[in-house]
C-alpha cells in the first residue's frame, strides 16, 4: 500500500501541466506574437537536440514575424521569393550575416545565447523580424486572441514572463511567479509602443523625361 | 510610324508575361498634365496637354555577390491633344545596389544605366534614349530617406529633317547633365510625403511658331508637326532648368500605391529665353 502510495505521489509530480497565458494590451485587445516564457525553479532536463527550426522569407516578409525557440537550437532561413534576400542580424545574443542568396542557405544558423534577436533583410528595409531565443523549453507564442498554451510542464515552481516587439518597459517588468499543478492560467496587460516600420509601398519609377 | 509605334506597344504588352520566376514585375498608370507641353516662352505658342501613361517593367537579380539586376521597361504614353506627341518607348537597363555595412540606416549608393528606343506618332519625335544615373542616399529612422545623385541622359533623334539651311535638323537630340536631391517622410503607415529638387544643364527642345528669339538661340531647327502645322521644333543648348516637386504616395496595399504630385520647372537659356512648366501628374503604382 505505501509502495502504491509512494508510486501515486511520484506520477503526480511528474504529470504534464498546462498553463494558458493570455496577454492584452492596455485597450483590453488581444495582442498576437507575444512569446510567454515558464521558467521552472528547479531546471528542466535538456532536451537531447534542440529541434530544427526555420524563418521563411515570402512575399517579402519574414514568416513568422515571431519566432520563439529554444536555446542551442538551429534556425535556417529559407527563402520563397523569386528575388535575393540579405538576412542578418547585430543584435546582441547572435549576431550573424547571409549574403545575398536564393533558396536555402547550407548550414542553418545556431542561436545559442538567450535573448531577443532582431533579424533584417538588407536590402527590403522593411522586413523584419525577431527570434527569441528562449532559456526553457517552456515557451509559446500568442495567437490572433491573444492566447499561448505552454503544454508539458512538470509540476512546480515557475518564473513566467512575456514579451513583444512593441512591449514598452522591460521584459523583467513582466515577470510573475506560480506553483503549477496541472493546470495554470496568467494574464498580462502590457504597454506597447506604437508600431514604426520603413515603408513598402511601391514607388514610381518616374519618367525622367526632358 | 504608326506601325512602328504598333511594334513597341506589342513589346510593351509582351514584358509583364515574360515576368515570371526570378523576374519581377512592376505596373504603372497615370496622367500626366503639362501646363506648357510645347515649352515655349510666348503665352500665344504654349500648349498645354495631359498624357495617359501606362508603364510595365521586370527587372532581375544576377547570381552574384554584388546586387546586380538587370531589367526591360516599356511605356506607352498617350496625349489627349498633341496625338502627334504620344509615344512608345521600350528600354533596356542595368543596375548596381550596395551599401555600407548592414541595417536600415546604412548608406547606400547605386548606379543605372539604361538605353531604349522611343517611337513617337510623328517621326521628329523618334529617338534613341541613353541615360545614366548614380545615387547616394540613407534612411535616417524608419519614416525619414535622402538621397542624391548625378543623372546624365541623351537623346538622340533618329532623322535628320532639317528646314533651314545651315541648322541641324534634329532638334530632339539632346543631351543634359543634372544634379538632383530627393527625400521622403512617412508619416503614417499609409501616407508618405515626396520632395524632390534637380538641376539640370544641357539642351532642352522648344516648340513655338516662327520666333525670332528663340531662332537665334537655337542650334537645330525642325518641323513640328504634332503640335501644329505651323510648330517648329528649335534646340537650345546650354540651358538651366531647375525643378522642384512635392507628392505624396497613399499606400493603397502591401503592393499598391497612389501617387499624386505636383512639379514646377523652370527654364532659363541664352538670349533672354525662358520658359516655365507646372506638372501635375496621378500614378497607380503595382508591384506584385
Amino acid at each position: 500500500m505505501i509502495r502504491v502510495l509512494i508510486l501515486f505521489a511520484l506520477v503526480r509530480a511528474a504529470a504534464a501541466a498546462e498553463l494558458e497565458a493570455v496577454v492584452k494590451n492596455e485597450r483590453g485587445e488581444p495582442v498576437a506574437e507575444a512569446v510567454v516564457v515558464a521558467v521552472p525553479d528547479v531546471p528542466a532536463p535538456k532536451p537531447a537536440r534542440a529541434k530544427p527550426e526555420q524563418v521563411e522569407q515570402i512575399d517579402q516578409e519574414f514568416v513568422p514575424r515571431v519566432k520563439a525557440v529554444l536555446v542551442g537550437s538551429a534556425v535556417s532561413f529559407p527563402n520563397r521569393d523569386g528575388v535575393r534576400h540579405h538576412v542578418y542580424s547585430f543584435s546582441a545574443a547572435k549576431r550573424f550575416d547571409l549574403p545575398l542568396y536564393v533558396g536555402t542557405p547550407a548550414n542553418p544558423v545556431i542561436f545559442d545565447s538567450p535573448g531577443v534577436v532582431t533579424i533584417g533583410c538588407n536590402i527590403h528595409d522593411w522586413m523584419v523580424g525577431y527570434i527569441y531565443v528562449a532559456e526553457s523549453p517552456y515557451y509559446a507564442t500568442t495567437d490572433a486572441k491573444g492566447i499561448a498554451r505552454l503544454s508539458g510542464l512538470p509540476g512546480g515552481a515557475y518564473t513566467v514572463r512575456a514579451w513583444h516587439p512593441q512591449l514598452a518597459s522591460p521584459e523583467a517588468t513582466t515577470r510573475r511567479r506560480m506553483e503549477l499543478a496541472e493546470a495554470g492560467r496568467l494574464e498580462w496587460v502590457l504597454a506597447l509602443k506604437p508600431e514604426v516600420r520603413v515603408r513598402r509601398a511601391p514607388t514610381s519609377r518616374g519618367s525622367g523625361r526632358y | 510610324m504608326t506601325l512602328r509605334l504598333h511594334r513597341v506597344a506589342a513589346l510593351a504588352a509582351a514584358l509583364p508575361l515574360s515576368a515570371h520566376a526570378q523576374w519581377n514585375p512592376h505596373f504603372e498608370a497615370g496622367a500626366v498634365y503639362d501646363s506648357n507641353f510645347s515649352r515655349a516662352q510666348r503665352a500665344q505658342d504654349r500648349i498645354a496637354d495631359t498624357a495617359l501613361t501606362v508603364d510595365a517593367a521586370a527587372e532581375r537579380s544576377l547570381p552574384t555577390t554584388a546586387d546586380l539586376r538587370v531589367g526591360a521597361d516599356a511605356r506607352l504614353a498617350q496625349y489627349v491633344h498633341s496625338d502627334g506627341a504620344s509615344y512608345a518607348t521600350a528600354n533596356v537597363s542595368g543596375a548596381w545596389r550596395g551599401k555600407l555595412g548592414l541595417g536600415p540606416a546604412a548608406p547606400w549608393f547605386s548606379a543605372r544605366a539604361a538605353a531604349g528606343v522611343e517611337n513617337a506618332r510623328e517621326t521628329v519625335r523618334d529617338a534613341l534614349r541613353y541615360a545614366f544615373t548614380a545615387t547616394a542616399g540613407r534612411r535616417f529612422d524608419e519614416r525619414f530617406e535622402a538621397a542624391a545623385g548625378f543623372a546624365y541622359d541623351r537623346r538622340v533623334q533618329r532623322e535628320e529633317l532639317a528646314v533651314v539651311p545651315g541648322f541641324g535638323g534634329k532638334p530632339f537630340s539632346l543631351q543634359g547633365r543634372a544634379l538632383f536631391g530627393r527625400a521622403s517622410y512617412a508619416v503614417s503607415d499609409k501616407i508618405a510625403l515626396l520632395g524632390s529638387a534637380t538641376v539640370r544643364n544641357g539642351d532642352v527642345e522648344s516648340s513655338s511658331r516662327r520666333n525670332f528669339t528663340i531662332f537665334s538661340a537655337s542650334n537645330a531647327i525642325a518641323n513640328d508637326p504634332s503640335l501644329g502645322p505651323d510648330f517648329i521644333a528649335y534646340r537650345v543648348s546650354g540651358a538651366r532648368t531647375v525643378l522642384l516637386s512635392a507628392g505624396v504616395s497613399w499606400q493603397l496595399a502591401r503592393h499598391a500605391a497612389l501617387e499624386a504630385s505636383a512639379a514646377r520647372a523652370d527654364t532659363a537659356a541664352g538670349e533672354g529665353l525662358d520658359y516655365v512648366n507646372r506638372i501635375y501628374a496621378v500614378t497607380f503604382v503595382y508591384r506584385p
